[in-house]
């Protein structure tokens, strides 16, 4: 008889809820039939809530009960159906996972980003060699009964003996970049090329960096981190004030672009060698050749392709393994892999991943027909040429099936647009509200990725970057990013027929076998999940034909208003109406004395929840947060994030609109520092940033 | 010369460094010692790390600390605080 387990990456319940924050939540369903085990199904919250890296909690157990029931209810299961489940401190029993993170000196998160790149084979993880990091910003502390001093993991498996150890991380200076100029991840990478601009740091000198590390809590990787951006920052806007940078002639950009181009071309160098150094270290300590080994990359680090890529060229590694939620909202998949392997089921038993697109399949086109019947001006079944000529006119929604899961669009909830004119690309931009400079991904048929791309092979998750091809550049303008690279998703017919009938017709027709693929959701706004969010979409932003399970819908206009787009709540019943169990749970730790800025302590110190009945206690930690408040702005806006997202009068609906920014929900993962002499100001804010986001970054 | 007050710090030092290693599980080596500072330029503990410290060495040495105490305790190294906690022992002993 089958046995079913669930992972699930939410957040504690009770008094925890309020203090031991977990975004970009997420849930996996497992199955196991003898020896071979399943991965049935996978939510990320965020498709559901429509709150971007969903971080809203389950306050109460009752609560997140109903939640995890509803998620089962599409596969004909109920949580009395499920044998185990991983990832919660209070619901089933994540002890073997915990028991593994410390007796290997990491982080139980790092162990959740390990797994889900070392554990997509089965028979890879028994039989082959793989070498493995697991780097992002931070780890969440909700499953640490300590606070961990090593964050990141590395590993190397050979034929089934696994050994971790500690790895430094990019991720912690991405991190203070992203919380010092207020941009994501993404945008940052992006932002390494867009000028030729250059300034030799010294705030960012091999000199100033010799000796330090980033290994987290046990070198205070993050303050280090904060501080050298901080004085980078402040170095070459010096050099901007001075004329020494700014005037390479690229004039569309503004003084901040120039500014943003020299620093994070300089971190991105520092990222990447820090990956060189903890791949070094593993094939040193264990002899291993790398091109008899795989390489495997999870963690929020694992989406900055330029790093995989020079990982896999300069090594040679053989291949390459990363899921396509390499983020926080992987962690569901890599518990549930630990889960899974610390209990002894693989690599006993088989399991392969089996793509990207298991994520929820409820698309949901006869409610979207009677929603937008008076919008729907066409409805004809998928036609190949039919398609082309869409394509060729104007940028096409394209929704099918099985939503695919990580952070990017790979084709089952895509905006595709012609690749052989700029036009494509503004047009994605200003239809996404982003800079000019943002590059549109392509996909490519699989069989010509080398073609068009120098050293182009298999790539089916977007998560490489390769070179256009100089002599094929001039055709498809709209996917070459400034630097001449592109990153490509590769589709193969397996991958998806209908997708691939799309672009092989459109290849037939021009030519080119790529077409533009970018996320289809509007700014601020995860991806879409349904057909009606997709029509909604595509009615708000002017896209006049979506196909949808094989449907192809022309839209016109409706004569009524015209549906908003942007960040707003989706499935209000499974996550709206806690407020006052929440206010219940706020008002009785506000009566034992502590109050938000203990709670935002708590949250990166597990260990001290059991000591706050102490007066002393409660005490110190009031004392620690008004000099963390003085020495680290970013303290104070977290602290108002909390308040504005769990204190009384917060409530679902109004964290689409309230919850302040990407930075302020970014717990900060410093306290202050003794002795206490020198307070700087950690964190100057950036002049210019780009707007405010309602989201938390990946870390 | 070795005075049992003296022999009683060090014995003290090296437990506190178990305690480290054990139970903050604190990357400690050969060089974590009696002049170790507890911040920066040492073990770089920061203050909420401290904080976890100080609660261990009370249940280890079974003394309870104040506040004002356990954040003085972040300005010092491994032999302050073990004469620190022997104080405090003698004067709880006495």
């Amino acid at each position: 008889m089958a046995e079913h387990y669930l992972s699930a990456y939410l957040t504690a319940t009770g008094a925890a809820s309020l203090y031991w924050p977990r975004h970009d939540q997420c849930v996996a369903l497992w199955r196991r039939d003898g020896d071979e085990v399943t991965l049935v199904r996978y939510w990320e919250l965020e498709r559901l809530s429509g709150l971007k890296h969903h971080y809203w909690p389950s306050f109460d157990d009752a609560h997140r009960r109903r939640l995890l029931d509803s998620l089962l209810s599409s596969e004909g299961l109920t949580l009395a159906d499920v044998d185990e489940v991983w990832g919660l401190p209070d619901l089933g029993d994540s002890s073997p996972l915990v028991d593994f993170a410390r007796e290997n000196g990491v982080s139980v998160h790092s162990v959740g980003h390990l797994f889900s790149c070392l554990l997509l084979d089965s028979e890879l993880f028994a039989g082959g060699t793989l070498v493995a990091l697991a780097i992002d910003g931070g780890p969440d502390f909700v499953l640490e009964p300590r606070t961990p001093s090593s964050w990141y993991c590395g590993a190397v498996v050979r034929d089934g003996v696994l050994h971790v150890r500690p790895v430094q991380s990019p991720g912690l200076l991405y991190t203070a970049a992203v919380m010092a100029l207020g941009l994501e991840p993404g945008t940052l990478m992006a932002s390494t090329c867009l000028c030729s601009c250059t300034g030799d740091l010294a705030a960012l000198s091999p000199a100033e960096l010799a000796g330090r590390t980033f290994f987290g809590a046990r070198d205070n990787g993050w303050q280090t981190a904060t501080r050298l951006v901080a004085a980078a920052l402040t170095e070459t806007r010096e050099l901007l004030a001075a004329g020494l940078i700014g005037g390479c002639g690229e004039d569309r950009l503004s003084p901040e672009d120039h500014v943003r181009t020299v620093v994070m071309r300089r971190i991105q160098e520092i990222a990447e060698q820090i990956a060189v150094d903890d791949v070094r270290g593993l094939l040193e300590e264990f002899d291993v050749d790398p091109r008899e080994a795989h390489l495997a990359m999870s963690g929020g680090s694992a989406l900055n392709c330029p790093t995989n890529s020079r990982l896999l060229r300069e090594f040679g590694f053989r291949g390459f393994q990363c899921p396509p939620c390499a983020n926080d909202g992987g962690q569901a998949l890599g518990l549930g892999l630990a889960g899974l392997y610390t209990t002894g089921v693989l690599p006993a038993a088989r399991f392969r991943f089996p793509g990207a697109y298991v994520g929820p399949a409820d698309v949901d086109l006869a409610a979207a027909s009677s929603r937008y019947a008076d919008a729907i001006v066409d409805r004809s079944d998928f036609d190949p040429d039919r398609f082309v000529a869409d394509l060729t006119a104007a940028p096409v929604a394209w929704v099918d099936g099985a939503s695919e899961i990580g952070p990017r669009a790979l084709g089952h909830r895509s905006l595709l647009a012609d690749p052989r004119g700029i036009e494509s690309k503004d047009r994605l931009n200003a239809v996404k509200d982003r800079q000019w400079w943002r590059p549109v991904a392509p996909i490519v048929l699989e069989e010509q990725v080398a073609a068009w791309f120098e050293g182009g092979h298999r790539s089916p998750y977007m998560l490489e970057t390769f070179p256009v091809a100089p002599s094929r550049r001039a055709e498809v303008p709209a996917v070459v990013h400034l630097d001449g690279s592109a990153r490509p998703q590769t589709l193969g017919a397996d991958d998806d027929p209908r997708l691939f009938a799309a672009v092989s017709a459109f290849a037939a027709h021009t030519g080119v076998p790529i077409v533009c693929n970018t996320s289809l959701n509007a700014k601020g706004e995860p991806i879409v999940q349904t057909a009606s969010e997709a029509i909604a979409f595509c009615l708000a932003k002017g896209v006049r034909v979506a196909y949808v399970n094989g449907t192809r819908l022309e839209l016109a206009v409706p004569a009524r208003e015209l549906p908003a787009a942007g960040p707003r709540p989706r499935r209000l019943e499974l996550f709206a109406g806690q407020e006052p169990e929440r206010d219940r749970l706020w008002r009785e730790l506000e009566a034992q004395g502590i109050g938000v800025e203990i709670m935002a302590l708590v949250a990166r110190a597990p260990h001290l929840r059991v000591w706050l009945d102490r007066p002393s206690v409660r005490r110190v930690l009031t004392s620690i947060a008004a000099r963390t408040v003085e020495a680290d702005p970013a303290w104070q806006l977290y602290l108002t994030h909390l308040e504005m997202t769990y204190g009384p009068g917060g409530t679902f609906e109004g964290a689409f609109t309230g919850g302040g920014s990407a930075e302020d929900a970014l717990m900060p993962l410093v306290a202050d520092l003794f002795p206490a002499g020198e307070r700087e100001q950690l964190r100057p804010r950036s002049t210019a940033p780009s707007g405010r986001l309602n989201t938390v970054p990946q870390r | 010369v070795a005075t049992p007050a003296t022999e009683n710090t060090d014995a003290t030092t090296r437990r506190l460094v178990e305690i480290l290693s054990e139970r903050l599980e604190w990357p400690v080596d050969a060089s974590t010692g009696e002049h170790t500072p507890l911040g920066e330029e040492g073990l770089g503990l920061d203050s909420l790390m401290v904080v976890e410290f100080a609660l261990d060495i009370e249940e280890e040495f079974g003394l309870e600390l104040n506040e004002d105490e356990m954040l003085e305790m972040a300005g010092m190294t491994l032999r302050e605080v073990a004469e620190f906690v022997s104080s405090r022992a003698a004067a709880a002993a006495s």
